[in-house]
């Protein structure tokens, strides 16, 4: 018998933000390792179960951590971190009971985050703090924790579509009360991109 | 600053940004999809490197 069999067909998860689309998994239930060759067919769209990405949980090795939250690019590469994917990382562990309280701290690789569960399907995620210092805008106010890799909107085929409202209290747009551009093109519509740096490596991939 | 409702084509997401550049994202994200990979799958990715 084989490690693929040994634990059975792999549970999974496939969760959206803002029509960014991941694949959840839990290292404990992987038969084997997540590696860039694997990610990448599990993500194709049309060969394997189709993502953009993959967010693998595990429990953290620090007891003030509810859990370590790895987050792959459909390439096999390994983001750092992403804000819509930390939103669906954070609310399957709190609908999957990994915690029970509200509000509770998980590592990234960009450092560790604290979101607020709001609902279940509603989260407010402490990014830490932005630095607008980047290799093309040197001279950006810095500070010690975060570098803001890029803020984006992107639609594939047409380019990019976005617009920010200031002073507006309404909660954003949740499931439940879908308003969706008409004109979305769905996968890879629309996400913002993250990174934390240390000053002298070199700037992450933003995601897409 | 803040909070500022940024829409984007996926929905709209809340942004605070504090003095000290502290950044709150508010948003949602929700399951479409429960399922089990095919032990078909699952042994060709076993056999992937």
């Amino acid at each position: 018998m084989n490690a693929s069999t040994d634990i059975g067909p792999l549970p999974f998860e496939k969760w959206q933000a803002l029509g960014n689309d991941y694949l959840i998994v839990e290292r404990a239930q992987l038969p084997f390792e997540l590696t860039p060759a694997r990610i990448r067919k599990l993500c194709a769209p049309h060969f394997g179960v189709g993502a953009d990405g993959v967010l693998l949980l595990a429990p953290s090795d620090d007891p003030h951590l509810v859990a370590q939250l790895r987050i792959y690019n459909p390439d096999g590469s390994e983001a750092e971190l992403s804000g819509n994917g930390a939103r669906e990382a954070v609310l399957y562990l709190h609908r999957r009971g990994w915690v029970e309280g509200d509000v509770f701290t998980i590592h990234t690789a960009a450092g560790a985050i604290t979101p607020t569960i709001l609902g279940p399907h509603s989260c407010r995620i402490d990014m830490g703090a932005a630095s607008l210092t980047s290799p093309s805008f040197p001279s950006g106010r810095s500070t010690s924790r975060t570098w803001m890799g890029c803020w984006r909107s992107t639609c594939p085929r047409s380019g990019p579509r976005s617009k920010a409202t200031s002073s507006s209290r309404s909660a954003p747009t949740s499931p439940g009360t879908p308003k969706p551009n008409p004109t979305a093109s769905g996968h890879g519509s629309s996400s913002a991109g993250w990174g934390r740096r240390s000053p002298r490596a070199p700037a992450p991939p933003a995601r897409p | 600053m803040g909070p500022i409702t940024v829409a984007l084509d996926g929905g709209e997401l809340q942004v605070e940004v504090g003095e000290e550049l502290q950044v709150h994202l508010t948003g949602w994200a929700r399951p479409v999809f429960e399922g089990r990979l095919s032990e078909d799958f699952q042994k060709e990715l076993h056999e992937t490197e």
